[in-house]
């Protein structure tokens, strides 16, 4: 269409509505003059537009009115509803704040106030008031909360079944303890080895020696507990070891013993050497060695189970005038005692470490039972950066704490004396059985030391008396079900004649109890 | 203004005058008289007056289903329409500026909605004055067909009255056979009288094309008559 055409058009239409300005109608009707037909279209054209306009009106059916006030009541029931029915949006999301953050609250609190898996803790397990030692709790504690992701004591190597697992990636702190606990056997012969091949360092470590390069490339952990059973029956407390980790299920191999296990250093008389070169240095007299066995030889006729408690690392320091009635010493070959060691390696909860303790413990000093009489077992814990800590009780008379104790104690060591049944403050308090029969009246008054770990408490105990032995238990305040790598160390003398057992001691071969069994 | 478009504004409780400016959608003249009760209505509505705006669809719903009556052809189509025309405009509400009438609001809402449906659905109308069968008589003065209303109107004789129907049909019919966009020019200025500028807003076009289409829309459907007015000469 053209322009010219269509503002033709527009004039005509609006000629014909009669909204043409005067100058257009006045040249439209010049144009009508000249051309009739033209008049006669635009004629029609005006018929055409009155037949529209003359058409009926149709109203809208009801339907549309029913429909749209329909619409428009659920629209203002809506309204109302989202304005005075529907609750503000703000109390939900301060309801929803509030429960995330009760919940988050909640879920701290629980993580930080309770101990790890408390309902398996010991319920009779009191907090140790002793201060040194509750501060390496609280820094184990703190080491466990944040997933034992570094070693406790930067001078403790870090080895064992727990670096073990580290290091093969598998230290998911989301299993249970049952499944820490329940080692392959190749992990635990491995470490088995690595013990038994180490054992100076086993030595440096236990003794507090840790700083050194023997220690810190060695393989015991500073989760492990360290046992030592001193025994002059060594078959019958190897076969007493490994009764108790059969009957607990523990998975347990034997280290194996290294080319000169006859004459191997005693784990816990570093001590000892130390205290001899302190007495040498102050010009303290020495005995004549023929003079020391004889006085030795009698304590021993005197009490035979005294012999092998002074044996004990923590005897020895005490009191230096009951020196170890050894071969070795005897013959001049060596300042230490040469002894016979057998090593076994186990993974277990550290209550099952307690109770092994106890049993061993309850087993040496048993009437009834002559196994293990005149055994010593002391556990010595290693962890939180601190000295070992001896961890059972010392079953010898000898053991009483001498007068010197309190300068020359260690600080791993504690030696406590029972009065009157009550513990001294920080500590469990210990009862030793009476005394052999042997012993005289005032041996078996004397109250024995009882070596305790801090957090460790002595429960079940019975009035001690001469007649009656006292029942000691030993309990931690340590989660009770934390995997500890155990090394039992079962020590005699070297070259000591075993006994006949009483019962047939079969040699414990390594062996390992199926995982399943945990 | 012609007298049929006044008749619609009398019924709407319009006045003329007032009818002539809102349809020159001029409101800033009528704000200097007072603001017209359709446009106080659909102020009200706005605020959340869903009352007022049934009195809004009272008020124009009759005329809005006509318009789109004659431009579908199809009463159950128109109703739909109407209907959504009116449900958009609820949802538009505050689309209204007032610069136009309530009622062009709602037309410029329904046109476009009926020429949408209109290209979407090609096919031939058949354009009719008949009532569908069985539809309710609201008001049998507004609704009844072209038949009774015929029937109805005093003094006049029935040959007159099968005149007017024979020629009503003819012109619905030759209606239903325009182009959509003829049919809307034609409805929009000669049924319901919008003037040119509102027409050009609502289609967005020029203002003489509009006038141009218009006349050719006229021309269409005079053609489409021819034979019956040939047939009345």
């Amino acid at each position: 269409m053209s322009q010219n055409q269509e503002i033709i058009e527009a004039k005509l239409c609006a000629f014909i509505d009669g909204e043409l300005d005067a100058e257009g109608r006045v040249e439209i009707e010049k144009h009508l003059e000249a051309n009739p037909q033209h008049r006669r279209l635009l004629e029609s054209l005006k018929a055409t537009r009155d037949l529209i306009k003359w058409l009926p009106r149709e109203a809208a059916p009801p339907e549309v009115a029913e429909t749209l006030n329909g619409q428009l009541e659920r629209s203002v029931l809506l309204d109302s509803e989202s304005e005075f029915l529907r609750p503000s949006i703000w109390p939900r999301v301060m309801a929803a704040a509030a429960i995330v953050v009760l919940t988050a609250g909640l879920g701290l609190a629980v993580y930080f106030t309770l101990p790890k898996s408390q309902k398996n803790a010991t319920p009779f397990a009191v907090r140790s008031q002793d201060t040194p030692a509750v501060e390496a709790q609280t820094e184990e504690k703190t080491d466990e909360a944040a997933g034992r992701r570094e070693p406790v004591a930067a001078g403790v190597s870090k080895g064992g079944l727990s670096a073990m697992k580290a290091a093969k990636g598998g230290g998911n702190e989301a299993e249970a303890n049952k499944s820490e606990l329940a080692k392959s056997d190749e992990e635990l012969k491995q470490w088995a080895n690595q013990v038994g091949q180490n054992r100076d360092a086993l030595n440096a470590v236990v003794n507090g020696a840790r700083n050194t390069a023997a220690a810190q490339s060695g393989p015991i952990t500073s989760n492990a507990v360290v046992m030592l059973v001193r025994s002059n029956a060594p078959q019958a407390t190897r076969l007493q070891v490994t009764n108790f980790l059969d009957a607990q299920k523990i998975q347990w191999t034997e280290a194996a013993a290294p080319a000169d296990n006859a004459q191997v250093q005693n784990a816990f008389n570093f001590a000892y050497d130390g205290r001899q070169r302190r007495q040498q240095s102050e010009g303290v007299s020495q005995t004549s060695p023929l003079v020391q066995q004889q006085q030795i030889q009698q304590q021993v006729q005197n009490a035979p189970t005294t012999a092998m408690a002074k044996n004990n690392g923590d005897a020895l320091l005490q009191n230096s005038t009951t020196q170890p009635a050894t071969p070795g010493v005897a013959n001049g070959l060596t300042d230490r005692l040469a002894v016979q060691q057998r090593l076994y390696v186990a993974r277990m909860s550290r209550q099952q470490a307690v109770s092994l303790s106890n049993s061993m413990a309850q087993e040496a000093q048993s009437t009834q039972l002559k196994d293990l009489s005149g055994a010593t077992v002391t556990l010595a814990e290693l962890g939180a950066g601190k000295q070992p800590v001896p961890f059972g009780m010392v079953n010898t008379a000898a053991a009483t704490e001498p007068a010197d104790v309190s300068q020359n104690a260690s600080a791993s060591y504690r030696s406590v004396q029972r009065l009157s049944g009550q513990a001294p403050a920080g500590f469990g308090g210990g009862t030793v059985p009476a005394q052999p029969t042997t012993q005289s009246t005032d041996q078996r008054q004397q109250m024995p030391a009882a070596v305790l770990v801090p957090g460790t408490q002595v429960v079940g105990e019975s009035p001690a008396s001469a007649t009656q032995p006292a029942t000691t238990q030993l309990a931690t305040t340590q989660p009770a079900d934390e995997a500890v790598d155990v090394v039992i160390v079962v020590e005699s003398e070297a070259g000591q004649p075993a006994p006949a057992p009483t019962t047939q001691p079969t040699q414990p071969s390594p062996t390992t109890q199926p995982a399943s069994g945990q | 203004m012609s007298s049929l478009s006044h008749a619609h504004d009398e019924a709407e409780g319009l006045g003329p005058a007032e009818s002539t400016k809102a349809e020159s959608s001029d409101s800033s003249a009528s704000a200097g008289r007072g603001v017209r009760p359709d446009v106080a209505l659909l102020l009200k509505a706005q605020k959340g007056d869903r009352g007022a705006y049934g009195q809004i669809i009272v008020l124009y719903q009759d005329r809005l289903f006509n318009a789109v009556l004659r431009l579908v052809g199809d009463r159950e189509e128109a109703r739909e329409l109407t209907q959504e025309a009116f449900t958009r405009g609820l949802m538009k509400l505050d689309g209204f500026r007032g610069d136009a009438s309530p009622y062009t609001w709602l037309f410029r809402i329904a046109v476009n909605l009926a020429i949408s449906q209109l290209r979407k659905v090609q096919r031939t109308r058949v354009f009719s004055l008949d009532r569908p069968a069985g539809a309710r008589t609201r008001d049998p003065d507004q609704a009844a067909g072209l038949m009774d209303r015929m029937a109805s109107d005093n003094g006049e004789q029935p040959p007159a009255k099968a005149e007017r129907r024979e020629r009503d049909e003819a012109v619905l019919a030759a209606l239903g056979r325009l182009d959509a966009e003829y049919r809307a020019v034609l409805v929009m200025r000669d049924i319901e009288g919008f003037d040119y500028q509102q027409m050009a807003d609502m289609l967005s076009l020029p203002l003489g094309t509009l006038k141009s289409r218009l006349f050719r829309a006229r021309l269409a459907l005079r053609d489409e008559l021819r034979t019956y007015l040939s047939d009345r000469k």
